[in-house]
C-alpha cells in the first residue's frame, strides 16, 4: 500500500519507463499472492511453450557446445606405445661394426677376430647396452683410402714410423713369442685405440662435470682482455682461420661459429691477489680457490653476446703491469679450464712494451684453446690420432643423442599424462613423430656404418624432441579453486538459469493442469453419455 | 641362544649398514652444480608497493655481488619506482632509511618489466616455452647442473600470490611448472625463498625433488614491513627480506657459511612472523649446503691437461685430411633430405591450419560478444 501511495503522489513527475516496470510489478504482486494465475488464453499458453521450448532447445545444442568448445583444451594424441616401445628397445636395435683392414694372412684375421669377439663379449657383460663389435678384414693389395687400416711391422724392422697416423695403424709385434700374434693384435684395438669408446660404451651416459651441455650448434667467442689500458693487439685473423680449419674437423659432432673480441679494463678484483705473491717464483701464484673467483662475469664484457646458441668462452688475459706476472699453480700453459663456460690464458706480457701478440705468440695459444675445446666436448684423450678420436666421439654422441632424444620423449610422454590440464598442440604432436622417425633412420644408417650421417640424424632427433617439450602453445592451464570457478560462473549464468528453470517448471504445471482438466473433461463427457 | 646369536648379527648388520649408509652420505656433501641462476620476482605494481621492489633490487645485488653473472639473473620489476613522479629521489631505489646503497646504481639490467611481469611469463620464463623471437638473455637456460635461486615478493594468501593486482599464481601452479623443469633435468637444486603474507603456503604444494624453500610467515600470519623512510614516504623494505640480507650482507665469495647458519638467524622477535623451511624434498643436509652454492657462482676450475698440435696437425698434416671412413654409402642422402622436407611441410601445414582455426575462432567470439551486447542492449530498451 505505501508503494502504491508514492506512486500515485510522484504522477507528476513521470518515472523513466523501467520504473514504471517494477513498480507495475510490485503493485500486482499482492494480487499474485492473494489469487491464483490469472488465467491465459490457450492460444498464450501455448506461445509460452513455444518460447520456453525454443530457449531450451537454443541452450542445449548451441550454447553448450559453444562453451564447451571454447574452454576446450586441446590435447593432440601422442604416440604413447610407439614412444615407450621404442624407450626400451630402441639400443638393442644397435649394431656397431667397425671394419679393419689388415695386411695379414686370412688365418691370422680369423683367430684374432674370435679373440676379439670372445673379449668384447666379456667387457661388455652379457647384455650389452650397445651390440659393438669389430670386424677384421683382410686388405686389398691396394689399400683403399676410406677406413681403418692395420698394418704390422716385423719386429726385425728397424725404421722408424708413427704409431697412428690418421685411420693408419701400425703395430709392431713382440718377438717374444709368449704372445701370440692374435693376442698382440687384440691387446692393441681393444686396450688403446677403443678402449675410451668400450668404456663410455659400458656405463650408462652420464656426462662428466666437463662436458658442455648437449647442442647442435655451438658458438665460440675468444676475448682478449687487459686489466688496464694499454696499447694492445692481436693477430686474431690469421690465428682465427686457422682455428676455422680445426672445427671444420669437428662438424661431425656439431657446428660451430666464432667471434673475437678485445676488452680494456678488465680488472681484477682485490681479493684476488691479496696474499699470494710467491717469492721463490716472483710471482702471483694462483691456486684453484683464486681461479674459482678469477673472472669476472659482471664486469669483463663476456657475458654480452645476444647470440642464441650455446657460447664458449676462450680468454687470453693479459694482467696489467702492477699485477704481472701471474702464474698458475700446477700448470705448465698458464691456463685453465672452467668446466661448461671455456678457457682462460693467462698472458704475462714483458713490461714497458705495447702489447703485441703476434702470430708466434698466439698460435700457441691457440693451440692450448683447441686442446681445451675437445676437453669440453668430451673427447676422449687416447688414442694419438686425432682423426680416430673424432671419429670415436662421433659414434659415442650419437649413441647419448639418440638416448638424449628417447629420454625427451620419455619426459614429454609422463608429463603429458601427469598434468592434465596441459594442452597438447599438432606442433607437439609432428616433432614427436619427426623425432621419432629421425631416431629409427639414425640406427639404420649406424647399422649400415655410416656414422656421420647418422650423428647428424641423431642430433635432429634431440632437437626435434627439444622442440617437441618446449613447444610455446604447450603451457598449462593456470589452476583455478573451485571458488573461484563459482565466482565466475554464478554471476554469469544464475539470473538466466533461474529464469529458464522457473519458466520450464511453470510450462510443466500448466501441461499437467491442461491433462488433469482433459481428463476430468473427458470423463464428464462419459459420465453425459452414460 | 641361537636366537640370541641372531639377534646380535642382525643389530650388527644394521650397525654396518648405517655406517655405511653415513659415509656414503657424506661423500654427497658437495653440490654438484656447475652454474648459478638467481630468478628475482616482483609482482605488485603502484608506488605505495616501493618496498617489494627494494627487497627485489637488494636480492639482485646481493647475488651480483656474489658473482652471478647479469646474464644469468633473471629479473623481473613489476613497477619502476625510480622514476615514479611521486619518488623524491629520481633514479634512485633504497631499501633504508640511511639510504647509503643505492640498489638502482649504475649497472642494472632488468629482464622483465612494468606489464611484462604476469603469471603466464613467469611460468613460461620457468617450463622454458617461448616463441623463436624470444631473447636468449630472457630465457633461463638451465641444465642439469644448474642450482637455482628464486625469490618472490609481493602481496599473498592462502596458496597464492597476486600478480599486478590483476592475476594471480597459485602455489599449485608453481609446483607444476617446478615438477615440468624436474621432468626435464633443467635443475640440480632449487632454493625458493617467497617473502608475503602467509608465504609458507606458497610452498607447500610442492613435489618435485631437490627443492628447498623458506617463506616468511605461516598460513593466517601477516609479513611486515621493517621501517618507512620518511622523505620517500613509504616503507622501504621488509623485515624477512630486510634480516635476510643483513646475515647475506657478511658473506664473501669464498664464505664457507651454510643454508642452516641463515635458517638459524631467523627470529620471530626479528621476522614478526613465523619463518618457515621446508627441508623434506631437499637431498642434503643444510648444514652441508654452502650460501654460495645458490648466492654465488663459484666455479670449478680444471688446470693443465693440454694437449700440443692439434691446431698444427688439423691445418698441416695432410693425413687427417682424408675423408672420413665409409662416406661412400650409398643412399642415406637422399633419405635424409625426403624426412626433412617431410617434417617442413606437415608443420607448415599444421601452421596454416591452425592460425586459420584460431582467427575463425576469435571471429565468432567477436560476434558472439557483440550479438550478447546487442540483446543486452534491446532487453533495456524495451523497458
Amino acid at each position: 500500500m505505501i508503494r502504491d501511495y508514492t506512486y500515485h503522489n510522484s504522477a507528476k513527475s513521470q518515472p523513466p519507463a523501467f520504473y514504471c516496470f517494477f513498480l507495475e510489478v510490485s503493485l500486482k504482486s499482492p494480487k499474485m499472492g492473494s489469487r491464483s494465475l490469472p488465467e491465459d488464453s490457450p492460444q498464450m499458453m501455448a506461445l509460452r511453450r513455444k518460447i520456453v521450448l525454443s530457449i531450451l532447445f537454443i541452450c542445449a545444442c548451441i550454447g553448450t557446445p559453444i562453451w564447451n568448445w571454447t574452454t576446450r583444451l586441446y590435447r593432440a594424441e601422442l604416440p604413447y606405445d610407439q614412444i615407450y616401445a621404442l624407450q626400451a628397445h630402441a639400443l638393442e636395435e644397435v649394431h656397431i661394426e667397425i671394419p679393419i683392414e689388415v695386411k695379414s694372412s686370412s688365418e691370422i684375421i680369423d683367430v684374432t677376430q674370435t679373440l676379439l669377439d670372445s673379449r668384447i663379449g666379456l667387457i661388455l657383460g652379457s647384455q650389452p647396452r650397445v651390440d659393438w663389435r669389430i670386424q677384421l678384414k683382410e686388405a686389398d693389395s691396394v689399400p683403399s683410402n676410406a677406413g681403418y687400416l692395420l698394418e704390422l711391422i716385423d719386429p726385425d724392422d728397424d725404421s722408424t714410423f708413427q704409431d697412428v697416423d690418421g685411420f693408419r695403424l701400425r703395430l709392431r709385434l713382440n718377438s717374444d713369442n709368449d704372445i701370440s700374434t692374435p693376442e698382440q693384435i687384440s691387446d692393441y684395438l681393444i686396450g688403446e685405440i677403443f678402449r675410451s669408446e668400450l668404456d663410455s660404451l659400458k656405463s650408462p651416459h652420464e656426462d662428466d662435470l666437463m662436458t658442455i651441455p648437449y647442442s647442435s650448434t655451438y658458438h665460440i667467442s675468444l676475448s682478449l682482455l687487459q686489466g688496464a689500458g694499454d696499447i694492445m693487439d692481436w693477430d686474431v685473423e690469421r690465428c682465427s682461420q686457422e682455428f676455422q680449419q680445426y672445427l671444420e674437423f669437428l662438424r661431425p659432432i656439431a657446428s660451430f661459429s666464432l667471434d673475437s673480441q678485445v676488452g680494456y679494463y678488465a680488472s681484477l678484483s682485490e681479493d684476488t691477489l691479496k696474499n699470494i705473491w710467491d717469492e721463490e717464483s716472483q710471482t702471483y701464484l694462483l691456486t684453484e680457490k683464486e681461479m674459482s673467483t678469477f673472472i669476472d662475469h659482471s664486469e669483463w664484457g663476456l657475458e654480452e653476446n645476444t647470440i642464441s646458441e650455446n657460447v664458449i668462452n676462450f680468454v687470453v688475459y693479459v694482467p696489467s703491469e702492477a699485477n704481472s706476472p701471474i702464474t698458475i699453480k700446477g700448470s705448465n700453459s698458464n691456463s685453465f679450464l672452467v668446466p661448461q663456460w671455456g678457457g682462460l690464458k693467462i698472458h704475462n706480457a714483458p713490461k714497458g712494451l705495447p702489447i703485441i701478440l703476434e702470430h708466434d705468440t698466439l698460435s700457441p695459444i691457440m693451440e692450448i684453446f683447441a686442446s681445451q675445446l675437445l676437453s669440453l666436448l668430451g673427447s676422449p684423450k687416447t688414442p694419438g690420432s686425432f682423426a680416430i678420436r673424432i671419429d670415436i666421439l662421433t659414434r659415442v654422441r650419437t649413441i647419448k643423442n639418440i638416448e638424449r632424444a628417447l629420454n625427451n620423449l620419455l619426459s614429454l610422454a609422463k608429463l603429458t599424462k601427469q598434468l592434465p590440464t596441459i594442452s597438447i598442440p599438432d606442433f607437439t604432436l609432428a616433432y614427436v613423430e619427426s623425432a621419432l622417425r629421425s631416431i629409427n633412420s639414425a640406427i639404420t644408417l649406424i647399422n649400415s656404418q655410416d656414422f656421420a650421417d647418422a650423428n647428424k640424424l641423431s642430433i635432429e632427433a634431440v632437437d626435434q624432441s627439444n622442440r617437441a617439450f618446449f613447444e610455446k602453445d604447450m603451457i598449462q592451464q593456470m589452476y583455478f579453486p573451485d571458488e573461484h570457478k563459482m565466482a565466475v560462473y554464478v554471476p554469469l549464468l544464475g539470473p538466466f538459469a533461474t529464469i529458464i528453470f522457473l519458466g520450464t517448471l511453470r510450462i510443466f504445471k500448466e501441461w499437467s493442469s491442461m491433462r488433469k482438466e482433459a481428463s476430468k473433461m473427458a470423463s464428464t463427457t462419459e459420465k453425459a453419455r452414460t | 641362544m641361537r636366537i640370541r646369536i641372531f639377534w646380535v648379527l642382525s643389530v650388527l648388520c644394521a650397525c654396518c649398514a648405517a655406517l655405511e649408509s653415513a659415509t656414503g652420505g657424506s661423500d654427497n656433501e658437495e653440490s654438484r652444480h656447475t652454474n648459478n641462476w638467481a630468478v628475482l620476482v616482483s609482482t605488485s605494481r603502484f608506488w605505495f608497493n616501493y618496498r617489494h621492489m627494494a627487497n627485489v633490487l637488494s636480492m639482485y645485488r646481493t647475488v651480483k655481488r656474489l658473482g652471478i653473472p647479469d646474464s644469468q639473473i633473471i629479473l623481473m620489476l613489476s613497477d619502476d619506482v625510480a622514476c615514479n613522479p611521486r619518488n623524491a629521489f629520481p633514479g634512485s631505489v633504497f631499501n633504508n632509511a640511511d639510504r647509503a646503497i643505492d640498489l638502482y646504481g649504475d649497472n642494472i639490467e632488468v629482464d622483465y618489466r612494468g606489464y611484462e611481469v604476469t603469471v603466464e611469463n613467469f611460468l613460461r620464463l620457468l617450463t622454458d616455452r617461448w616463441g623463436p623471437e624470444h631473447p636468449r638473455s630472457k630465457r633461463l637456460l638451465t641444465d642439469e647442473r644448474s642450482n637455482i635461486f628464486i625469490y618472490m615478493t609481493g602481496h599473498g594468501g592462502d596458496e597464492f600470490l597476486k600478480f599486478q593486482d590483476s592475476e594471480e599464481i597459485s602455489a599449485f601452479d608453481i609446483a607444476d611448472a617446478f615438477e615440468q623443469m624436474a621432468e626435464k633435468h633443467r635443475y640440480n637444486e632449487i632454493f625458493f625463498m617467497i617473502d608475503t603474507c602467509q608465504a609458507n603456503t606458497m610452498y607447500s604444494k610442492f613435489y618435485s625433488p631437490n627443492i628447498l624453500a623458506v617463506g616468511s610467515s605461516e598460513l593466517h600470519e601477516s609479513s611486515y614491513s621493517h621501517h618507512s623512510d620518511t622523505e620517500i614516504g613509504v616503507a622501504v623494505i621488509d623485515r624477512f627480506t630486510y634480516y635476510n640480507l643483513e646475515f647475506l650482507e657478511g658473506i664473501e665469495k669464498d664464505s664457507q657459511k651454510t643454508l642452516q647458519d641463515l635458517i638459524d638467524s631467523y627470529t620471530f622477535e626479528d621476522i614478526h612472523s613465523n619463518a618457515g623451511v621446508r627441508t623434506d624434498l631437499f637431498g642434503r643436509n643444510l648444514s652441508d649446503v654452502l650460501i654460495t652454492d645458490f648466492f654465488g657462482n663459484v666455479q670449478k676450475v680444471v688446470v693443465d691437461n693440454v694437449e700440443d698440435d692439434i691446431l698444427y696437425f688439423t691445418n698441416n698434416d695432410e693425413t687427417v685430411k682424408k675423408p672420413r671412413p665409409n662416406t661412400n654409402f650409398p643412399s642415406p642422402k637422399k633419405n635424409i633430405t625426403r624426412i626433412n622436407t617431410d617434417i617442413g611441410t606437415s608443420l607448415k601445414s599444421i601452421q596454416v591450419g591452425k592460425t586459420d582455426s584460431k582467427a575463425a575462432a576469435a571471429s565468432l567470439k567477436a560476434v558472439l560478444a557483440s550479438a550478447a551486447f546487442l540483446s543486452v542492449l534491446t532487453y533495456f530498451w524495451k523497458f
